[in-house]
């Protein structure tokens, strides 16, 4: 039997580009359909209203909305649209997906993260789940990430550093903000380990792509550099160059068609006209990201799939999973300090903090509880965003601000100091009231069922989460700042997912096996975040890449090696 | 050139004052504003908008305010461009007989007539209703990416928001063939 292509790779970011660009250089013939359009540099600028308050690079909440189901006080469950609520769940809809406007804060996971069952225990209420595979079976992959993608960084030793197979990073740290020595500073004097962290972009020019400009609008918005390692940037534009694998953007998959034996047949999309399509491969990866990535399986059912594709133990969507935890900041007011220190503090946020403490990876803390999984601790600078920022003054103690009132705060706000920002990541727990299924009336507009998503969360992440934000407050308090907060949050954040088609050796648990092929369908593979039973306290686009490149190896295997 | 650039380069342009209504924009501006967007506002309705814009962003001698940010001009580019939809046209436009409706119930009057004083309590008294909060935010939005947004959109000229705030924008700026509603 003739196919079309070797592979079809369904969604083209994180998960599908190292998909494409392995079997593409191992000379097998690669299509990936693409809902969105593909942009490159010479499209991208810092425009805040196309990227963030407009949110050119997504879908249309109106003819692509999701549903959403969030806990009420009462403790039932009350629905309302992404349309109507504003809530984006689409996190970049082009060539190279979200890659293409992430921050790329990179964090490899750690041994301890694959086997939490047998290290920690179960956790009542959540569904906490050994790895089939280990630290080691991946490392050589987190590895390749530093070098294809192109991961710069610092190496310093600290009590939760994982092992790793290489001295250092292939890319020297990119340059940092004044504000990261007194991090470190501060680190210092509280007997903490401020470990430069990790970046997926490039500090020179490197791998035929251009260095860093620190241009001051990096995350949120694509990368008209290319230093950014998305994945078109580093991954699908080499891919292409091979000759082996074809782009086909404003290709929406609708459908995947399987036969009585249960195999897949064929993909079904429509084009940009609108057209239905049918293209076949031997081979089909899914890539869509974990939600949209669910909501295509269950929107293909086939003789042997009643339930969705590779849905027969009710399984696809379950245990969905997002990075998270607490937040904080505070603001070093510029009055506080020497004018010369004041002087490095103004300077412009073009250079990055790149800053993290892992102190809490385990927290051992008889006041806290038993030992247990803590989390990281990032520190960033303040979201640019002038218009977001300015916005954000409008509400007062009473009612709204305006007139000269919110005038003077908004100059305060920008002109009287310097703002920190923290972002902790716990182990967001994997529960049972956190998954997607097909809402039963919601269409888009390919009349196709749209995800509905519950989003519970187990209170575990709230204690970690508040336990993480408050020791990355009193770093910011020794630094001097002022007006601190932290806090934790039971909503996910909507831009870092994963979970829903879980690995591992038991079909009868798991959707995938460890090598992410669907136990019940023998030409299917998914390389997104989906495959992760837990998620490690970290966000987790090195996790996606590394693993995908594992996969994409197996890939080639099974179709017999390098060509 | 568009006619309101070359009205202000050549100097013509008439700040008219009327024995009606205290003019709080100049009559180019007005003329301008009606040609490009089909009248969707009578031109009271755009003085009552523009003064609510001064009353809630004023300028100071130190710091812009909705006139110089071209918050008025900046709205209607937002409300009238190929993507814009009717909707948030008529939701303004509500507000705006909100306004005068509030203001001639209380005081007898336009809004555009009343002190300062008034002005401010007829908001705070629009801001009790919940629309009325949310249309005042919806303002205030406005007012913000005008003095924010890059001057490609209308508002923030010369970068004039940014310097008041020693904001830095990032870079590539867009350029004009790459407003995100055209692409
Ligand atoms: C603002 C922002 C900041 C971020 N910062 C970080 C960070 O600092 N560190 C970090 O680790 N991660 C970060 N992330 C997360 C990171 O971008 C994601 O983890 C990663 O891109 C996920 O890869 P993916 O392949 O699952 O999804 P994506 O990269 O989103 O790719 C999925 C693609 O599939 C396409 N698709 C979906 N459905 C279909 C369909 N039916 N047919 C065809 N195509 C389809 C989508 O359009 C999309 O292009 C950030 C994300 C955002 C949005
Ligand atoms: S700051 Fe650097 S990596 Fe980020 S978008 Fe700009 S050039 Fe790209």
């Amino acid at each position: 039997m003739s196919y079309d292509f070797d592979v079809c790779v369904i969604g083209s970011g994180a998960g599908g580009g190292p998909v494409a660009f392995t079997l593409a250089k191992a000379g097998y013939s690669v299509l990936v359909l693409e809902k969105g359009p593909w942009l490159t540099e010479k499209d991208f600028f810092k425009d805040e209203l196309a990227c963030c308050r407009r949110n050119i690079y997504t879908s249309n909440l109106r003819e692509e909305p999701h549903v959403v189901e969030m806990e009420t006080d009462e403790g039932g469950w009350t629905s309302q649209s992404t349309y109507q609520s504003g809530w984006n769940f689409w996190n970049g809809n082009c060539v190279g997906g979200s890659s293409n406007f992430m921050s790329g804060f990179f964090h490899r996971l750690k041994p301890v993260d694959f086997k939490l069952r047998t290290v920690f225990g179960s956790i009542e209420g959540a569904d906490v789940a050994d790895w089939p595979i280990s630290y080691a079976d991946l490392e050589p992959y987190y590895d390749k990430v530093e070098r294809e993608i192109g991961v710069s960084g610092r190496l310093i030793s600290h009590p939760h550093a994982e092992p790793r197979s290489r001295q250092d990073f292939p890319y020297p740290p990119t340059a940092e903000h004044p504000i990261s020595k007194y991090i470190d500073e501060a680190c210092g004097q509280m007997d903490l380990h401020s470990i430069p962290m990790p970046r997926a972009i490039l500090p020179y020019s490197a791998l035929e792509r251009q260095g860093c400009s620190y241009n001051g609008y990096c995350g949120s918005y694509a990368c008209a550099t290319g230093a950014k390692g998305s994945s078109r940037a580093a991954l699908l534009d080499r891919a292409v160059a091979t000759g082996f694998c074809q782009i086909r953007p404003n290709a929406m998959v609708s459908r995947i068609i399987s036969d009585q034996t249960g195999k897949i047949t064929a993909v079904e999309y429509y084009d940009k006209n609108g057209q239905r399509q049918l293209v076949d491969a031997k081979i089909v990866v899914i890539a869509c990201q974990a939600i949209e990535t669910a909501r295509l399986l269950l929107n293909s059912p086939g003789p042997k799939h009643q339930n969705g594709l590779a849905n027969n133990n009710h399984l696809v969507g379950k245990n969905l999973l997002f990075a998270g935890g607490g937040a904080g900041s505070g603001r070093l007011p510029y009055a506080k300090f020497s004018p010369a220190k004041a002087a490095e503090l103004r300077q412009f946020a073009g250079p990055f903090v790149n800053r993290s403490i892992q102190d809490w990876y385990i927290i051992d803390d008889p006041t806290f509880g038993v030992r247990q999984k803590g989390g990281t601790i990032d520190f960033v600078h303040l979201h640019p965003n002038p218009i977001a920022r300015a916005t954000r003054q409008i509400r007062g103690r009473s009612g709204l601000l305006w007139g000269k009132p919110l005038k003077e705060k908004v100059k305060a706000h920008f002109l009287e100091g310097i703002y920190l920002k923290i972002e902790a990541f716990c182990d967001w727990l994997p529960i049972p009231d956190c998954y997607v299924t097909l809402d039963p009336s919601v269409k888009d507009k390919w009349g196709l069922p749209v995800a509905r998503i519950r989003v519970g969360f187990h209170v575990r992440n709230l204690q970690v989460g508040w336990y993480l934000a408050e020791r990355g407050a009193e770093v910011l308090k020794q630094m001097g700042a002022e007006n601190v907060i932290s806090f934790a949050a039971g909503a996910p954040p909507t831009n870092l997912v994963a979970g829903g088609c879980r690995f591992g050796n038991d079909p009868k648990t798991s959707v995938l096996n460890a090598n992410c092929r669907a136990h019940e369908v023998e030409n299917l593979y998914i390389t997104d975040g989906s495959f992760m039973p837990t998620g490690g306290s970290v966000p987790y686009t090195w996790t996606i890449y590394a693993n995908a490149f594992r996969v994409a190896e197996n890939i080639v295997e099974q179709l017999g090696g390098n060509k | 050139m568009n006619r309101r650039s070359f009205l202000i380069q050549t100097g013509s342009t008439i700040t008219a004052t009327s024995t009606l209504f205290s003019l709080n924009i100049d009559a180019a501006t007005l003329s301008n504003l009606q040609t490009i967007q089909g009248a969707w506002l009578s031109q009271q309705q755009w003085q009552t908008l523009a003064v609510v814009q001064e009353h809630l962003f004023p300028s100071e001698s130190d710091a812009p305010g909705a006139k110089e940010i071209q918050a008025t001009h900046y709205l209607n580019v937002m409300l009238t461009h190929p993507k814009s939809d009717a909707t948030e046209r008529d939701l303004i436009k509500n507000g705006i007989v909100q306004i005068d409706k509030i203001a001639q119930d209380s005081y007898s009057k336009y809004f555009t007539l009343l002190s300062t004083e008034q002005r401010e309590a007829v908001l705070r008294h629009l801001e009790t209703e919940k629309s009325g909060k949310q249309w005042i935010r919806l303002l205030l939005e406005y007012i913000f990416e005008a003095l924010l947004s890059d001057p490609i959109y209308g508002g923030n000229p010369n970068g004039i928001g940014w310097k008041w705030l020693a904001h830095q924008p990032g870079f590539p700026a867009p350029p004009k063939n790459k407003r995100y509603y055209l692409l």
